[in-house]
């Protein structure tokens, strides 16, 4: 067994965004950012708004590709892979939960979590149960047929949230999931994220503006000035 | 698969989907281009049968020989020798005699007198309205002509003969307007009076006797049969009307470049309607890709889509087309009022297919390229774009 092993490894990472209208200057957003999540660790990402934290996260899942760095998932270079291999990693070993928690509109909150088990190679049968299980546990049991716009947003949040941990994935990238929940929901999400870390050695990246949110985190990174600084 | 497969009808017309009303409106743009070339083409075919059908049955027939002879019965012989072959319906004599014609009153009509031994298509389709056809030492003058020659007039008949000094000169003759007919080719009928050969041999008795011919065979492969029997002036009704025959063409190749424009407009409706269905579901792609599915699932998936929303689409346009001529017989009455001619539709089968098979390929095509575009794109990007452009 290796000892503390990184999941997740971002190495002198910069990102910039072209400049919005004619002749600006690009945007740099992101600056020599290095950092690493561990499994088993949950890991906490402040910074006010426009820092960039939304950024980070989505460089670090390989949804957004980095101007200049290197990044490692479990080892291996993430955007070195092929479509297939960071395709099947999305599917099997990464959980996303969106700022604005984005769902498949055209399908119901069961069947959003549904196709995420059966694209992951769950039989229909086991993903119906899998779906069931996580939508319960998120409170959403009465609302399984609710299609993306018949759902509140803090429910749609959840349903995002039941999907993202439906494949029992090894590192979950969540940005601000608790934002617009209430307390006694977010308290729910918050315990759950925390226990899959503790009970399931899952590494988890979160955002969030909440401090004791991020307080309960193992380890705070700040992104500041294009530049992340550890905190804790 | 089953996967992908249940997604792409959900995409493309459940009823839980938004942009179901999108996918609903381009099959029935589909279904109704396809309805209209579909029209276009047999209209434009059936015009044309039955412009060459008229031809063939009253004018110059399947096929013509110039027997250069003014003996009837060696050209009865021929025509008999001719009428032994397996391809020939029939095979008989006439001659044609430019004439005008003046009743009584002095009203003229000019034009010619026809003299034939009238069988097969010809028989069937010429109409006697009153009278009497062919009975000897009559004519028989058109419904068209009535106004100017009636029925049981004695019609002076004008015509040239081959004289002693001059080479031609004009004669006259009077004969009983026996019948009335009418066929139906207006133009054939306004400028031909009809009677048989020995009364047209009696007006000028070295007039230049031919044979006619009616086949439902090639009518290239009949000439050759027919030469080969030793008469070397045949004719096909292609040969005779040579000038009309390729104005035909000319006519049908237009008609191709039409439909060729008209197959174009589909296509670029095709290619933007998927390209706006596809930017409707940018963030869904997005989507999928970020729970793990491949790039070629979700190209395959929504181009699967296009190609049940193609495909439904075309169904309907066949299903329209086939509808369109089992009614067609219910209006074509009106339709005679306005055009003055019975059209008998039909869809040639290939046709339709090849049709079919186009537009469903290019429906493949556009949204394979447009799913192809927007996938090279990182996913982030994908949800930023989302109803952008
Ligand atoms: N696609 C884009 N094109 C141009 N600029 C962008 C793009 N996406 C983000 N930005 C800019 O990058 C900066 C960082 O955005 P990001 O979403 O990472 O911020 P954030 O830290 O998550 O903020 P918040 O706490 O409000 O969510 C912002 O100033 C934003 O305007
Ligand atoms: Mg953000």
């Amino acid at each position: 067994m290796m000892k503390s092993v990184d999941v997740l490894n971002l190495d002198h990472v910069s990102k910039s965004f072209p400049a919005t209208g004619q002749g600006g200057e690009p945007i740099q957003i992101l600056e020599d950012v290095s950092l690493s999540i561990q499994r088993a660790t949950s890991t906490a990402i402040t910074g006010q708004s426009g820092s960039g934290k939304s950024t980070l996260l989505q460089i670090s899942a390989g949804l957004l590709s980095a101007d200049t760095g290197n990044i490692k998932f479990e080892g291996k270079d993430l955007p070195g892979m092929n479509d297939e291999q960071r395709s099947r990693l999305r599917s099997r070993s990464m959980g996303f939960i969106f700022q604005n928690s984005l769902l498949l509109d055209d399908f119901t909150a069961l069947e959003n979590v549904k196709i995420s088990a059966m694209i992951a190679q769950s039989s229909e049968h086991v993903a119906l149960k899998k779906a069931l299980d996580m939508l319960k546990l998120v409170g959403l049991g009465d609302r399984l047929d609710h299609k993306s716009d018949q759902l509140s947003g803090g429910e749609r949040q959840r349903v995002a949230i039941a999907r993202a941990l439906v494949n029992e994935p090894s590192v979950i990238f969540a940005d601000e999931p608790t934002g617009s929940l209430d307390e006694h929901n977010a308290q729910l999400v918050e315990d759950l994220l925390f226990s899959l870390v503790e009970d399931r050695e899952v590494a988890l990246m979160l955002i969030t503006h909440n401090l004791n949110f991020a307080g309960r985190c193992n380890l705070i990174y700040r992104l500041h000035n294009r530049h992340v600084e550890v905190r804790s | 698969m089953r996967l992908i497969l249940h997604l792409a009808s959900r995409y493309a017309f459940s009823k839980q989907n938004r942009h179901r009303g999108t996918s609903i409106r381009i099959a029935i743009g589909l279904a109704l281009c396809l309805f209209a070339i579909v029209a276009v083409l047999s209209f434009m075919q059936a015009l044309q049968r039955n412009q060459f059908e008229d031809i063939r049955t009253f004018e110059s027939f399947d096929l013509q020989l110039d027997l250069g002879s003014v003996d009837l019965a060696a050209a009865e012989s021929v025509a008999q020798k001719i009428e032994a072959l397996d391809v020939v319906q029939n095979a008989f004599v006439y001659a044609d005699l430019p004439v005008i014609a003046q009743n009584s009153e002095g009203s003229t009509v000019a034009g010619r007198l026809r003299g034939i031994e009238a069988e097969g298509r010809l028989l069937a389709q010429l109409n006697s309205y009153r009278g009497y056809l062919f009975q000897n030492g009559e004519i028989a003058s058109s419904y068209s002509n009535t106004r100017s020659i009636h029925i049981d007039d004695t019609a002076t008949l004008t015509f040239l003969k081959k004289g002693r000094v001059a080479t031609v000169v004009p004669s006259k003759r009077d004969l009983k307007v026996g019948a009335i007919y009418y066929t139906s080719s207006y133009d054939f009928d306004q400028s031909t009076f009809l009677s048989d050969v020995p009364t047209l041999l009696s007006l000028q008795n070295d007039a230049d006797l031919k044979i006619g011919v009616f086949t439902d065979a090639d009518v290239v492969s009949v000439k050759k049969q027919i030469q080969e029997l030793g008469y070397a002036d045949v004719l096909t009704w292609m040969d005779v009307n040579a000038s009309l025959y390729s104005a035909m063409e000319l006519e049908q190749k237009m008609m191709g470049f039409m439909l060729f424009l008209m197959i174009l407009v589909i296509l670029v409706h095709i290619r933007n309607s998927s390209r706006r269905l596809l930017l409707a579901k940018q963030s869904e792609m997005a989507m999928l890709r970020s729970i793990g599915l491949t790039k070629s699932k979700v190209q395959l998936l929504f181009v699967l889509q296009a190609a049940l929303v193609a495909c439904i689409g075309c169904l309907g346009g066949v299903l329209l087309s086939y509808l369109g001529i089992a009614l067609y017989p219910s209006i074509s009455q009106y339709m005679y009022q306005s055009i003055g001619v019975h059209l008998i539709l039909q869809i040639r089968f290939q046709e339709l297919l090849l049709l079919f098979f186009t537009i469903v390929a290019f429906s493949l095509i556009a949204s394979f390229m447009g799913t192809h575009r927007i996938l090279k794109a990182d996913i982030m990007e994908m949800f930023a774009h989302d109803e952008i452009s």
